[in-house]
């Protein structure tokens, strides 16, 4: 049965052109693709040299006829669209018809395949992109391509391939990406003769995620799904305690392809806001699934950027969908925990695979992450298009107060352990969240001094206070022209009493000034969060009663983990890894 | 230096001194009470350098000296002895022996060569009044002093002395408490300072019923002296604000309350209220006093009860601890509430020269 016709000009002018192979990994990708359309369920990668020397990738797909194998080498030659209308709802992860031939253009090439119900497969070699010869062999149902010394009639691109570890990382990261969004496929990388990842077919997601970021990792997701006006967002949000410096940790798929997409970055970003500090970048899987007419993904060569056809709608879906979940979750970090002892284990950052190819290891050295299976994981969250992925929500605990320690850190307990509270931030968390809950009704109480307090201001400053008086007078601080660049504070928050006010306003200041440029939203919580920021740090020496309400109140906060400004607001060390500590277990 | 005392006297003078030593200071010697012999008395001086308190009682002195033991265990020990005679005996390694009965202790003291210097107020007093009428004045004000600000002098109690009168004044920012006195001082004196709140909390502790208080200036430190008993505490350096521009001289409302049912009817509105940061709403109408309260997370309250006012119907917020703490500090049965408009503060008095501004707060929006 013959299946690849080559495609007319028109279909093929309409294809952006561009070269598809630059290096070992996007070879490994296009035919990583072309498995996965064949339906395999079964794909082993075998490199050599970051895939330099050697790359193989053999499947268990539907396999090619002797006639379709031949075409495969020419042009804009698929099986998988036919006209240029196809284009608009590509289903497929490959369709432009391109890969084959670049590939063998490039490098010593060769195909063995055998249809699935064909008795006798066949072999084709080609060599720079010339037919070497034809012949029969035998072949379970697949296909095996190999690709031998690539570039190597190629010298100029042959000169600016990266070095042996960054290749292979490259093809690691790849294929742990791919690994992820296929759990239904066993997938098998060998780098230089080593194993480097095995991932047996489960339907169970968290056991994939588990095997390809590593058990630890895999641990700290929070799964999330969310649907919106038929736009499914699920997947799994790292947790904000661990972050990269990064976005190499945030994994994006649409329709199951792994994307670039600048506005789902930002989507990711926005939910955790005030969760994670300034610069760090949490971990994410986050899938999208869309009818195909709502997205481009012929935007560039390699189909790795994306285009929504409504890139607000679908942003502000796998918003609500990430931050609801956050929202839910247990959030506190655990310390003492392993992955603070040994960071390493914690995967998932995909630098870590260089280490894994680079440092020489014991053979047995990956069996233990191979057996890491997420045994305790018993959740099943293998989306299916009714079914509601059951949530994981743990109870929000109380605490019950211990002590105080050092005038800075509440010691408290809950039904797993020891608790530290960091008072200022927990603090904050709560102010943060009350101030924001008053705007919402209008404005927040305001207590008026007995004495004002003049605060005098920069020229410029004073514009910007003039111009956030009313904002100001919303969150309780009454602030009124005095002069040229003088000012007077009639009323404070009734929290900020003790506060230093001159202080308060040349932070707000600060703030107004840096925000400037932003949504009003997004410029409110940032001036909110530097109110509570100078609110809280008077107040060292807080009696029992005091500790215990503001247990009480930053227990009942929607984001009672992390400070506005995404410092955690408590850590927990449970009496598990006390007893581990003290070595009773 | 041995001396024997009653377990009584011991007691009484090392729970005087030792309620200020500190805990956990870095300065190993601040834990300890310093120990001297006078003329038949024992003296006993802790410090925290910010305050200090000296005490005395009577021993039978057989070998005068000095040292200085831990405050702390010295007196866990003494309160658990039995009554009677404590036979106390300190070597020159300022090793101490205590006997008591069938019990004996060792501690290990440390030289008082090491003690900070207290200072000792000789002479004439800057003024002297009696101890029951500060005590009195202290209750009245002390509760208004902040207990923590970046503004220091919010943080002490204001004494200024003119025209043979003390005036005491205590701020936090929100409420002032002012009352003054009569004193017994040098004609035609004037002056002023502030005494820390930490201190003006000792000398709560400290003043009785009977005798008089002589205070004492010098330099940068101000002395208590109550009977033998003597508190020294450094001074605020700060000026006091000018607290009197902000004292309204007429209010539009003038209402008279009786005091426990106002006190009462603040108390259940304000049981709605969920942190102490919020207020209750007072609504003067004809002849009545709405007290009315809400918290988006509890509820509502709306309590009422007569009251004579002049002047036109007004609504004002008030944080209702304030009020409460103002209204629990007063003895007269009627008192008087004068207010100007709903952002200046309301003035509460009695019969005597006691008066307190209390800040209102702002009220929510669109709220009656």
């Amino acid at each position: 049965m013959n299946r690849i016709r080559v495609l007319s000009d028109d279909v093929a002018n309409k294809i952006a052109a561009g070269e598809v192979v630059e290096n070992p990994a996007s070879a490994v990708k296009e035919l990583l693709e072309n498995a996965l359309d064949a339906e395999s369920t079964e794909i082993t990668v075998e490199i050599k040299s970051g895939g330099k020397s050697y790359i193989s990738l053999a499947d268990n797909g539907t396999g090619m006829s002797r006639d379709d194998a031949v075409l495969a080498i020419e042009r804009h030659s698929t099986s998988k669209i036919r006209s240029a209308s196809d284009l608009e709802k590509v289903v497929t992860l490959g369709f432009r018809g391109e890969a084959i031939p670049s590939i063998a253009s490039v490098s010593r090439f060769s195909i063995t395949t055998c249809e699935r119900d064909a008795l006798i497969g066949t072999f084709v070699k080609v060599d720079g992109g010339k037919l070497v010869n034809v012949v029969e062999v035998g072949r379970p149902p697949g296909t095996t391509v190999e690709v031998r010394n690539l570039f190597y009639n190629v010298p100029a691109r042959r000169k600016y391939l990266r070095s042996v570890e960054q290749e292979a990382a490259a093809i690691c990261r790849l294929v742990d990406a791919y690994a992820l969004a296929y759990p239904g496929v066993y997938f098998r990388l060998v780098h230089n003769e080593r194993e480097v990842l095995l991932a047996p077919k489960t339907d169970r997601m968290e056991e994939r995620l588990a095997k390809v970021l590593g058990k630890k990792t895999a641990e700290q997701f929070i799964p999330f799904r969310y649907e919106e006006k038929g736009v499914v967002a699920w997947g799994f949000a790292g947790h904000p305690s661990v972050t990269r410096t990064n976005r190499m940790g945030q994994l994006l798929y649409v329709n199951n392809r792994p994307v670039v997409s600048p506005p789902l970055y930002y989507a990711v970003m926005l939910s955790y806001k005030t969760l994670v500090p300034k610069g760090r970048y949490p971990l994410a899987v986050l899938f999208v699934e869309i009818a195909p007419e709502f997205v481009d993904m012929n935007v560039h060569p390699t189909k790795k950027e994306v285009r929504f056809k409504n890139e607000w709608a679908i942003r502000d879906i796998v918003l609500r969908g990430i931050s609801r979940a956050l929202k839910e979750a247990d959030l506190a970090p655990h310390f003492l925990s392993d992955q603070y002892e040994k960071p390493v284990e914690a995967k998932g950052d995909f630098e870590k695979a260089l280490a894994r190819h680079s440092e020489p290891k014991a053979p047995g050295a990956w069996r233990e992450r191979e057996s890491a299976g997420g045994e305790r994981m018993s959740r099943q969250a293998e989306p299916e298009t009714e079914a509601e992925l059951p949530m994981k929500m743990r109870r929000r605990s109380s605490l019950r107060f211990l002590s105080q320690l050092s005038d800075s850190y509440i010691l408290a307990e809950d039904e797993e352990g020891l608790v530290v509270v960091d008072q200022h931030a927990a603090h904050e968390r709560v102010l943060y969240e009350k101030i924001m809950q008053g705007l919402k009704g209008g404005s927040c109480p305001a207590q008026r001094l007995l004495l004002p307090t003049t605060v005098e201001v920069s020229s410029g400053e004073s514009f910007v206070l003039k111009e956030n008086a009313e904002f100001l007078r919303r969150i309780g601080f009454e602030v009124r022209p005095f002069g040229e660049r003088t000012f007077i504070v009639e009323a404070v928050p009734p929290f900020f009493l003790m506060g230093d006010i001159k202080k308060a306003v040349h932070d707000f200041l600060t703030a107004a000034q840096e925000s400037r440029h932003e949504r009003d939203s997004e410029r409110e919580k940032v001036l909110v969060r530097s109110a509570c920021r100078s609110a809280v740090m008077a107040h060292d020496r807080m009696k029992a009663e005091e500790c215990e309400a503001l247990l009480a109140r930053l227990m009942s906060a929607e984001s009672p983990h992390t400070c506005p400004h995404g410092r955690p607001t408590m850590i927990k060390m449970s009496l598990k890894e006390i007893e581990k500590r003290f070595m009773r277990r | 230096m041995n001396f024997t005392a009653q377990k009584a006297d011991l007691v009484s003078a090392l729970q005087k001194t030792h309620a200020i030593v500190a805990s956990k200071s870095t300065l190993s010697i601040l834990a300890n009470v310093l120990i001297e012999t006078n003329e038949g008395k024992l003296v006993f001086t802790t410090t925290n350098l910010q305050v200090g308190i000296r005490c005395e009682s009577p021993a039978n002195i057989t070998a005068p000296g000095a040292t200085t033991l831990p405050a702390r265990f010295l007196f866990a020990i003494v309160r658990e002895l039995p009554l009677g005679d404590v036979l106390v005996e300190v070597n020159d390694e300022n090793v101490a022996s205590i006997r008591s009965g069938e019990a004996f202790f060792r501690l290990l003291g440390i030289s008082k060569e090491e003690f900070p210097k207290v200072a000792e107020f000789e002479g004439k007093p800057l003024f002297s009044m009696p101890q029951k009428s500060l005590k009195e004045m202290l209750r009245k004000t002390s509760f208004a002093v902040s207990r923590e600000d970046p503004r220091h002098f919010l943080t002490g109690m204001y004494f200024s002395i003119s025209e043979g009168r003390l005036l005491l004044v205590g701020t936090d920012g929100r409420r002032l408490s002012r009352i003054s006195h009569e004193i017994a001082t040098e004609e035609g004196y004037t002056g002023n300072f502030i005494v820390p709140i930490k201190a003006i909390e000792e000398l709560e502790k400290m003043i009785g019923e009977d005798g008089d208080v002589h205070v004492y200036l010098s330099g940068n430190q101000a002395g208590f002296r109550l009977g033998t008993d003597l508190l020294v505490s450094l001074l605020i350096d700060a000026r006091f604000p000018d607290y009197e521009g902000v004292i309204p001289k007429t209010g539009a409302v003038t209402a008279s309350l009786n005091r426990e049912e106002f006190a009462a009817t603040v108390r259940q509105a304000a049981l709605v209220t969920s942190e102490q940061s919020s207020s209750v709403k007072l609504n003067f109408t004809s002849n009545e006093l709405v007290i009315s309260a809400h918290s988006p997370e509890v509820g509502e309250a709306r309590v009422v009860m007569p009251a004579k006012f002049s002047g036109e119907p007004l609504a004002i917020g008030f944080n209702p601890t304030c009020l409460r703490d103002v209204l629990n500090c007063m003895d007269e049965e009627e008192i008087t509430l004068q207010l100007t408009d709903s952002v200046s503060p309301g003035v509460v008095s009695g019969e005597g020269s006691f008066l307190h501004l209390i800040m209102p707060m702002r009220l929510p929006e669109g709220e009656i």
